[in-house]
C-alpha cells in the first residue's frame, strides 16, 4: 500500500476511514478507503480531491451499477492487501501466461458466472488490474477450444457475418480450424 | 498426432493424383482428417486414401476409417465437405473421441436406469462419474437480457482477453461475429502469433506437403535443386513468409531456385528477402564450387547471406574471393562464434580483410565478440589498402549493427546516419562521432590521413537494447 497519501495523512489512518460511493442507480455503499483504494480510479479521485475530500458526499460512479459494484466490492475486500499482478508474455508467441488463481479468486468466479463481461467492464473503468486480468483469463477459458457457434450460443452473440465474408475469413486465417 | 506417424505418412508414396486441379482441392491423398460416419454420425479419425472425379466433374473423397476394416470405406463427394470433414488437430480428435465416449456412456446409463431390476452392485461412484461427465464442465454464460452483451464491449477487452489464447482460438474467434472479426485485425500486431518460426522443407524427405500456415515465419527450403519440387505436391494456402532459407547449394542457379519458388507458391511468395543459409556440413559438401557459388548469390540483389564459421573461413583461403563483391549492396550476415572458426580465422587474417573490404557487414555482435575484429586490427595496420576498419573496445555489449565502409564519401556517409563530427588534431584527425539515438550511441574516432580515412574506432557508449532479435 502506498505509504503517503496526497493530503497529507498517514496511510493506515486514513484506510479506515470510510467513504461513501454512489453508483448508477443511486445506490450508496460506504467502503473503507483501504478497500476502495484497490480501484486505481477511485484512488486518483481521492488523491484529486485531497483535503477538500468531503467523505460523507461521497465519490459518484457514473459508469458503474450496483449489483456489479457490490460484486467488485468483494474482490476489493479480498485483495486490499495484495501485490500488484504481474502481466508476462511469451517473448516469442505474445500469447500472455495464464496467472494461477487461489481457491477463493476460483470460487468468486463460480459464483458470479454469468457477470464475466460486466466485471470485466466494471474492472477496466475502476483500473483494477487484478479483477480485469483474471476476468478476461476466465473469459478467456471458456473460448480456447471451442467453435465458433459453441462461443455465440455460450455468450449471446448474433451472427452477423456474410458467408462470404466467412470464407474470406477462412482463406486468410491459416489456423482455422472450422 | 505423434511425430513417428507425421513421418510416416511424409514417407508415403503420394496416390497418383487424377489431375492438376487436385491441388486445388482442400484436402489431399495421404491426409488425415476427421470425418463423420454416414453409419451413426460421429467424427471418426480417417484417412483419404484417394481422390476421384466423376463423370460430372465432382470429386470424391476415398476415406478409410482408422482401425475399420475396409468395407467401412466411404466416399464422400467435395461438396460436402464442409460439414463431413473437419481437420485433423489434437484438439478435434479429442473432442470426437470424447463425443463417442459420451454416447457410449449415456446408452449404458440410460439402459441401467431403464431396467428395473438395478443391480445392487452397481457401482454408484461410476454411476456419478457418467453422470458427471455428460454434464459439460462449463455452464454456459447467461447473459441478463437488460445488461450489456459483449457486444458492447470496447475492444480493449476483447484484446485482452484474445491474449491469453493460443492462435488457433484467436483465428476461430474471428469467425464469431464481425465486430470481434474487426478488433482482431486491428490488433493483430498485438496479439499472439502463432508458435512455429520457421519450417524446413527438405524435398527428399517430404514427400507432400500441405503449406496451410506459418505466415510470419522462416521456411526453409532443402534440396531445392531436386526434381522432386512439382507444385502438384505442394499447396500453399498462405500470403506471407516472412523469408525465405535456401539451404541447397549445388551449381543450380540461384536465378533457377527464385523461379521454383516462385512457382511452387503461385506468386505469392516475395523472394526479395532471400537468406542464404550456408552450413557447415553443406559447405564441406560443396567445397570446391563454394566460392562460385557464393560469388553468384552475392552479386544478386536483396540476397542475405549468412555465413557459418567454417564456410567463412573456408572461403578466406580462396584466392578468387577477393575483391568478389566491391561495393555491391549485398548484406553479409557473418557468424563467428565458434572455436573452430576461429581458429580459421587466425590462420587467414589477411583474406579476412580482402573478405571484408568494400562489404558492407551487418554482424550480430553476439557472434561477432572477442578477438576477431581485433584480429582485423591487427592486419588493417598490415595493410594500408584498407581505408575503415573496427575496433570494439567493450565487446560485451551489443551492437545493432556495425557497418564497415568502404568508400570515399565515408564522413558524409556517416553524417547522413546521424554522426556529428566534434574535433580535429592537425594532420592527424580525429573526429568524434555520436550518433544521437537512445538505442545506438557509438562514440567513433577516425584516423584521417592525408584528406583519406584510414582507420575509424568504433566504442560503445551505451548498451543496445538485449533483445534485439538475430
Amino acid at each position: 500500500m502506498a505509504t503517503e497519501s496526497a493530503n497529507g495523512v498517514s496511510s493506515p489512518e486514513l484506510n479506515e476511514r470510510d467513504v461513501v460511493i454512489t453508483t448508477n442507480d443511486n445506490r450508496n455503499f460506504t467502503v473503507k478507503i483501504g478497500v476502495a483504494r484497490v480501484s486505481k480510479t477511485i484512488n486518483n479521485m481521492i488523491q484529486d480531491l485531497g483535503e477538500s475530500l468531503d467523505l460523507s458526499s461521497g465519490i459518484p460512479l457514473p459508469n458503474v451499477d450496483g449489483p456489479i459494484f457490490e460484486k467488485v466490492l468483494e474482490w476489493c475486500e479480498e485483495h486490499k492487501n495484495a501485490p500488484e499482478i504481474k502481466v508476462e508474455q511469451d517473448p516469442h508467441t505474445r500469447e500472455r501466461k495464464w496467472f494461477t488463481m487461489t481457491e477463493w479468486e476460483e470460487e468468486y468466479f463460480r459464483k458470479f458466472l454469468s457477470h464475466l463481461w460486466d466485471l470485466a467492464m466494471a474492472a477496466n473503468y475502476l483500473e483494477i488490474p487484478s479483477l480485469y486480468y483474471y476476468t478476461c483469463q476466465k473469459l478467456a477459458e471458456r473460448i480456447k477450444g471451442r467453435t465458433p457457434e459453441q462461443i455465440r450460443e455460450m455468450f449471446g452473440i448474433e451472427d452477423d457475418l456474410t458467408e462470404e465474408e466467412k470464407a474470406e475469413i477462412r482463406r486468410t486465417n491459416v489456423w482455422c480450424t472450422y | 498426432m505423434s511425430r513417428k506417424r507425421k513421418n510416416q505418412i511424409l514417407n508415403e508414396p503420394p496416390a497418383k493424383l487424377a489431375n492438376i486441379e487436385e491441388c486445388r482441392l482442400k484436402y489431399m491423398v495421404g491426409e488425415m482428417v476427421l470425418c463423420k460416419s454416414e453409419i451413426d454420425n460421429f467424427f471418426y479419425e480417417a484417412k483419404i486414401t484417394a481422390i476421384t472425379k466423376s463423370e460430372e466433374g465432382e470429386f470424391f473423397y476415398k476415406v478409410h476409417f482408422k482401425g475399420w476394416k475396409a468395407k467401412y470405406d466411404e466416399n464422400v463427394p467435395d461438396s460436402e465437405t464442409e460439414f463431413r470433414f473437419k481437420y485433423h488437430t489434437i484438439g478435434n480428435v479429442q473432442n470426437a473421441q470424447e463425443e463417442i465416449k459420451l454416447a457410449k456412456m449415456r446408452k449404458k446409463v440410460g439402459v441401467i436406469t431403464n431396467s428395473e431390476t438395478l443391480p445392487k452392485q452397481l457401482n454408484m461412484k461410476k454411476l456419478s462419474k457418467f453422470t458427471k461427465m455428460i454434464t459439460p464442465d462449463l455452464p454456459p454464460i447467461v447473459i441478463p437480457a437488460n445488461s450489456g452483451t459483449c457486444a458492447e464491449l470496447p475492444d480493449d477487452i476483447l484484446v485482452n482477453i484474445f491474449k491469453y489464447l493460443r492462435r488457433e482460438d484467436i483465428d476461430n474467434c474471428r469467425l464469431v461475429c464481425s465486430k470481434w472479426n474487426q478488433a482482431i485485425e486491428k490488433a493483430a500486431y498485438r496479439l499472439p502469433a502463432c508458435k512455429i518460426h520457421s519450417v524446413c522443407f527438405n524435398a527428399e524427405r517430404d514427400k507432400s506437403i500441405m503449406f496451410k500456415s506459418f505466415s510470419g515465419c522462416f521456411v526453409r527450403f532443402s534440396n531445392l535443386d531436386k526434381d522432386l519440387w512439382q507444385p502438384t505436391r505442394f499447396i500453399f494456402k498462405t500470403s506471407s513468409l516472412e523469408s525465405f532459407r535456401i539451404v541447397a547449394l549445388s551449381d543450380f542457379p540461384l536465378v533457377d531456385k527464385l523461379q521454383r519458388i516462385t512457382k511452387l507458391t503461385n506468386g505469392r511468395i516475395r523472394t526479395d528477402k532471400l537468406v542464404l543459409d550456408i552450413g557447415e556440413t553443406i559447405a564441406l559438401k560443396w567445397l570446391n564450387k563454394l566460392p562460385q557459388i557464393v560469388q553468384e548469390y552475392i552479386s544478386t540483389p536483396n540476397v542475405h547471406l549468412k555465413l557459418l564459421p567454417l564456410t567463412f573461413a573456408y572461403l578466406l583461403t580462396h584466392p578468387e574471393m577477393i575483391y568478389f563483391c566491391p561495393n555491391t549492396q549485398v548484406n553479409i550476415r557473418v557468424k563467428i562464434g565458434s572455436r573452430k572458426g576461429a581458429n580459421w580465422i587466425e590462420k587467414n587474417r589477411n583474406a579476412l580483410v580482402y573478405f571484408l573490404l568494400g562489404t558492407t557487414v551487418r554482424c550480430a555482435p553476439r557472434y561477432f565478440l572477442d578477438i576477431y575484429l581485433m584480429e582485423i586490427d591487427a592486419c588493417l595496420i598490415i595493410e594500408p589498402i584498407v581505408k575503415a576498419f573496427l575496433i570494439i573496445d567493450e565487446p560485451s555489449l551489443f551492437f545493432k549493427q556495425i557497418e564497415i565502409f568502404h568508400d570515399r564519401e565515408e564522413i558524409s556517409y556517416l553524417k547522413e546516419y546521424g554522426f556529428v563530427l566534434n574535433r580535429s588534431h592537425g594532420q592527424r584527425q580525429i573526429h568524434h562521432l555520436k550518433r544521437p539515438q537512445n538505442d545506438w550511441i557509438l562514440e567513433a574516432d577516425f584516423h584521417v590521413f592525408d584528406g583519406t580515412i584510414y582507420s575509424m574506432r568504433l566504442s560503445p557508449i551505451c548498451v543496445v537494447n538485449e533483445n534485439y532479435p538475430y
